[in-house]
């Protein structure tokens, strides 16, 4: 008798989960829902991209996904729609470089189901790497108390601790960069108590004191080498100050800034006139895809009081050449964009893995894109010399730290975009014409719920190729 | 028996009223402080993504109670009754073979030093609820012992509650095993070896934890201090209570054997006895623990409820101290008497309204409030930044941070900012109701600017500029909101308090000129037309020109007259004008210049200590 309530219960479970509705009618109204994933283009092998409709509370809902070959529904809680991972991944294998549909329906009043319009997701065969390293921290302004860089994998939904500052009494971290994206080779930077910079390979970990040409203590804004042992780094002391009414709520400037390649081998660092000229602010260096060339963007200096004078900073794009054997630069830099022709702030450049293209970001005036409203990624045909606004990735908000695939297709940049505070890490496809297309925000299980209660802002994320396996102890050890 | 077990009741209620009347006459602000030190969200993924970990239940057990501490007494007596509990737990939790009476006000002192930890803001109340999940994981422990025999399952029965209280409660499972092993070693000496067990699993498990990162210190993983805020270094004093908890199973015997010899009455006078010492005890150790903060966090309570009057009643807003004159000064300008009252406080400088901030930029808990003065002299933007810094830095965030956030967000149209402030809000108990009637005000500028708060202060924003806050000083920024709107009459006070205190003639005068006769200032102020006659005593017209009034110069010319002669007749000119005292005349003449001297003393002696210092290679 047991057995038969077992099995008549087991069906019940298993019917509603697998609830499947038919349409009674279609209306021309697009889904409204969150995050806006609409004709947006996804990789082969990205985690579901799991859904809200807006508005509908204490209604039910039904989501019908097609492919080629395959269909399914996902019924809705609130209108929160969470794709069965396995059948997505089928999903995703059986559609490469195809789209897939999704019909958004809801349950009238009256019992009827109602199908919106249905929208695609563009899939492409082309893999996204598959984690992410960023740094969480409150979008504050000084004052900071846990915060932590993280990895996400993101085939899934797995949320990884790379380091936190629970380790280190809650002091500052930043600046976490990997060569090529790989996850055993990482530079970071700790701040104020337990101050150090940190080279991370593998399981092991070494303080690296950087001895700055200007006497400069802090360092950040790193970039390694594509093939040798270096950093582009920046010096730097930096302030901010708040707007009494802006569109921008802060601005960051730098006091002093220069640029220097650290030899981690020999723990030297090497500089040039231009990147460590104290008449200019030289900052955010990068390397080129094949390791030759340094970019950097640079301004004149302004005069005091920069609090005052922060606005007539304007950042050109510069370009040198590297030796990395010797690590000795050319006796001239070239101007790649020249900020003062344009009147505007470039900053940022990312260098496509191929080489074929180059990103940036462009703004009104000033040093950190991420609190510029206007702020917004531009790319550059390296063969052509062609710029162009990035109009598809782009939002009215800011739009600012990238970094590229390692296939040079995908593009993971930081935006303001879905409150104008909180930055969300979201993604571009760029094609083989260097087109870039709609960006889609990193899926969550439960994507309003989740950035509802995110109460973080998605720093610096960084493409990695594997899960880092960094030991903290061995870290707090290091530092404390 | 019978009797015993009426003694037993009344020492509980007598214990729960006792604790509860020292608790509300000595931590009453303590506990609406900690309350304002985090919020609670009644949502199952932010308190999984919370309190999932080491120590996490008895987090969030702490944060769920305290959530209750906006209510009047409800943080006494909730201490009060979690003491009280955990004392008649841990007297439970001491093995003996027959009912020790005399024992049971004993096991109110671990609890005693518990509460007196609590004095220090910095200890958490997580360590409150971490005694007491011990002393009811001790109590389990001992009752599951009756249910079995050998000793080698008790030891593993306690090695497996270890782990758990381990989990739920973190560092005071140490606590928990030591007790354990003590009382086996009171109860069963030869068979106490059984009992390292637990402390061996408990060890290991501190040690995986640390290695691996769960926990960041060995201090978080065996000791009180773990429930201490992880940047600071607390003393000695915080493990009082978990030393007096593992020597009581020692007096057992003793007390036991003690009972034998004395009759129930005398029994029971003498547990009544120590009860009244042990509580007189903790009535003289409470003042002794008064913290240095507690008239500031007294100030904040009132604040946060809006209480200006009683602010400014209590005893503790006569005072000198910048950082409370600030909060004196708020609650002057809220109950629209800045001016007319400012000297009967404590003025002493311009810090007196405004500290300088940057000097305090780490200590969020002293000031998460002063968005509030920002806010009130229209200052959105400092409100915005002071409000979202102190939430963040305060780790579990502040309810009126976060409802500051709200008001700035609707001032400044970032609607969708409030929105999610809104939402988060509404995961509260006590202030989902607010956060839900601001929602009338989202992405809705008729209904924000027709309100009459959110709508002054939106008038008070600099339009058309790129300007900064706090870079020019205050009073740069007092001078903006007013040029913006001049109906931000809280600003224009501050302006002029602030030019006053710093004596500062030359703005005082350009300020009048600017604001004169327009809608800002229509009429003078009687602090301002002191503060112009003192600056222009030799040019009468331009004061009569600029609002002074004639009733005040002679007053003026009244106190100036009693000054002089004071001072001819060598008597205290002080003393002479004390008529005055509450004007800026006095504060001028007498205040000022002692200051002055303090300063110049202050100097000297520093002066002389650097030359009593033996120099360097003096010596050599």
């Amino acid at each position: 008798m047991k057995i038969h309530y077992f099995i008549l219960a087991a069906s019940v479970a298993l019917s509603s989960c697998s609830r499947e509705v038919t349409i009674d009618r279609h209306i021309d109204k697009t889904a409204d829902i969150f995050p806006d994933y609409v004709d947006v283009t996804i990789p082969c092998n990205i985690a579901p991209m799991n859904f809200q409709l807006n508005g509908a509370e204490n209604i039910e809902t039904q989501l019908i996904i097609k492919g080629e070959n395959m269909s399914f529904q996902v019924e809705g809680e609130d209108g929160d729609f969470e794709i069965p991972e396995k059948k997505w991944r089928t999903l995703l294998e059986a559609n490469k470089d195809k789209d897939i549909e999704f019909t958004v329906c809801r349950q009238e009043f009256n019992g009827e189901w109602v199908a919106l319009t249905p929208f695609v997701m563009h899939v492409k065969s082309d893999k996204i790497d598959p984690w992410l390293a960023y740094r969480l921290i409150p979008p504050g302004y000084g004052i900071w108390n846990a915060m932590g860089i993280y990895q996400r994998c993101l085939e899934n939904f797995t949320e990884k601790e790379i380091l936190t500052n629970r380790e280190t009494q809650y002091n500052c971290m930043n600046c976490h960069a990997f060569q090529n994206g790989n996850p055993n080779k990482m530079v970071l930077h700790l701040r104020g108590r337990h101050g150090a910079s940190i080279q991370v390979e593998g399981k092991s970990a070494k303080k690296i004191e950087p001895k700055m040409p200007d006497g400069l203590k802090g360092v950040g804004y790193n970039q390694w080498h594509p093939t040798h042992n270096l950093v582009a780094m920046a010096s730097y002391k930096t302030a901010q100050s708040f707007y009494a009414n802006h569109r921008n709520r802060i601005e960051v400037y730098d006091t002093r800034t220069d640029v220097v390649v650290y030899n981690s081998d020999k723990e030297e660092a090497y500089t040039a006139p231009y990147l460590a000229d104290s008449a200019k602010f030289q900052t955010m260096p990068s390397f080129s895809a094949d390791g030759k060339t340094i970019y950097w963007s640079v301004a004149d200096t302004v005069p005091n009081p920069i609090a005052v004078n922060y606005d007539k900073a304007f950042f050109s794009l510069l370009k040198a050449d590297f030796d990395p054997e010797t690590c000795t630069f050319a006796q001239k830099p070239d101007t790649v964009l020249n900020a003062e022709t344009d009147s505007c702030s470039y900053m940022y450049a990312r260098e496509s893995p191929d080489g074929r293209w180059l990103v940036y970001n462009k703004y009104d005036y000033g040093y950190f894109p991420i609190n510029h409203k206007e702020g917004d990624l531009w790319i550059r045909d390296n063969e052509t010399k062609e710029v162009r606004r990035m109009d598809k990735a782009c939002s009215d908000d800011t739009e600012s730290y990238h970094t590229w695939s390692r296939n040079s297709h995908w593009l993971v940049f930081s935006s303001r975009r879905l409150d104008g505070l909180f930055i969300g890490a979201f993604f571009t496809y760029i094609d083989d014409n260097g087109k870039d297309h709609k960006a889609f925000l990193m899926p969550q299980k439960h994507p309003r719920k989740f950035y509802d209660n995110q109460f973080n802002s998605y720093n610096i994320p960084e493409f990695i190729t594997g899960e880092v396996k960094t030991d903290q102890r061995m870290i707090q050890e290091l530092v404390w | 028996m019978k009797h015993t077990k009426y003694i037993v009741l009344t020492i509980l209620a007598v214990a729960v009223v006792f604790f509860a009347f020292l608790l509300q006459n000595t931590q009453e602000y303590l506990f609406f402080f900690r309350e304002q030190l985090m919020v609670f969200y009644n949502d199952a993924d932010i308190i999984a993504s919370r309190y999932l970990g080491i120590g996490g239940l008895s987090l969030l057990l702490s944060h769920w109670l305290t959530q209750y501490f906006v209510l009047e007494y409800a943080g006494s007596v909730i201490t009060s009754l979690l003491g009280v509990a955990s004392a008649i737990l841990l007297w439970h939790s001491i093995p003996r073979k027959k009912s020790s009476l005399l024992m049971l006000p004993l096991c109110f002192l671990p609890v005693i030093f518990q509460e007196d930890a609590l004095f220090d803001v910095y200890y958490a109340y997580q360590g409150f609820v971490a005694y007491f999940l011990f002393t009811l994981f001790s109590f389990a422990f001992r009752s599951l012992q009756q249910h079995l025999s050998s000793d080698l399952h008790k030891a593993l029965s306690g090695a497996a509650l270890s782990l758990v209280l381990f989990y739920f409660a973190g560092a005071t499972a140490f606590l928990f095993v030591c007790f354990v092993f003590v009382c086996s070693a009171i109860d069963k000496p030869r068979k106490c070896y059984f009992y390292i067990i637990p402390v061996a699993v408990i060890l290991i498990a501190a040690e995986f934890s640390v290695v691996k990162a769960f926990l960041p210190l060995y201090r978080d993983a065996l000791l009180n201090s773990a429930y201490y805020e992880p940047i600071l270094e607390p003393t000695n004093f915080f493990h009082t209570s978990w030393i007096i908890t593992l020597l009581l199973p020692l007096f057992s015997p003793l007390f036991i054997s003690a009972e034998n010899h004395l009759k129930p009455i005398i029994k029971a006078i003498s547990t009544f006895a120590i009860l009244i010492l042990i509580c007189g005890y903790a009535y003289f150790s409470s003042g002794r623990n008064q913290q240095k903060m507690y008239p500031m966090i007294a100030m904040d309570h009132y604040i946060v409820k809006g209480d200006w009057d009683g602010l400014l009643n209590s005893k503790y807003s006569q005072t000198s101290n910048f950082i409370m004159m600030n909060r004196v000064n708020l609650a002057l300008s809220k109950s629209g008497r800045f001016l007319d009252d400012m000297f009967k406080f404590g003025q002493m400088a311009p810090y007196s309204l405004m500290t300088n901030l940057e000097n305090l930029s780490l200590d969020v808990e002293i000031t998460s409030t002063i968005c509030e003065i920002y806010w009130q002299l229209d200052n959105i933007a400092s409100a915005d930044e002071r409000a979202f810094n102190s939430y963040e830095g305060l780790r579990y965030g502040s309810p009126s941070n976060l409802k500051m956030m709200v008001r700035t967000s609707l001032v400044f149209g970032r609607y969708r900012q409030a929105e999610k402030y809104i939402k988060m809000l509404e995961l509260t108990t006590f202030y989902k109701d607010w956060a839900t009637a601001q929602r009338r005000f989202l992405y809705n500028d008729e209904a924000v600017e027709a309100d009459p708060e959110y709508g002054s202060k939106r008038k008070s924003l600099p339009l058309g500029t790129r300007d900064f806050v706090q870079a020019r000083g205050p009073y740069a920024d007092l001078l903006v909101t007013l040029r913006a709107n001049p109906h931000a009459t809280a600003a224009r006070d501050y302006a002029i308090g602030y030019l006053i205190l710093a004596n500062d003639v030359k703005h005082i005068n350009s300020f009048t000129e600017e604001f004169y006769g327009t809608e800002a200032m229509p009429t003078t102020p009687l602090r301002l037309q002191e503060a112009i006659l003192a600056a222009n005593e030799k040019d009468l017209d331009f004061c009569r020109a600029h609002g002074v009034e004639e009733k005040t110069i002679s007053e003026y010319q009244r106190l100036k007259k009693n000054f002089i002669q004071a001072k001819a007749s060598g008597t205290d000119p002080a003393y002479a004008i004390r008529e005055w005292r509450h004007t800026y005349w006095y504060f001028l003449l007498v205040t000022s210049s002692r200051l002055a001297q303090m300063r110049e003393q202050m100097i000297k002696q520093q002066e002389a200590q650097e030359s009593d210092k033996p120099q360097i290679g003096a010596h050599g």
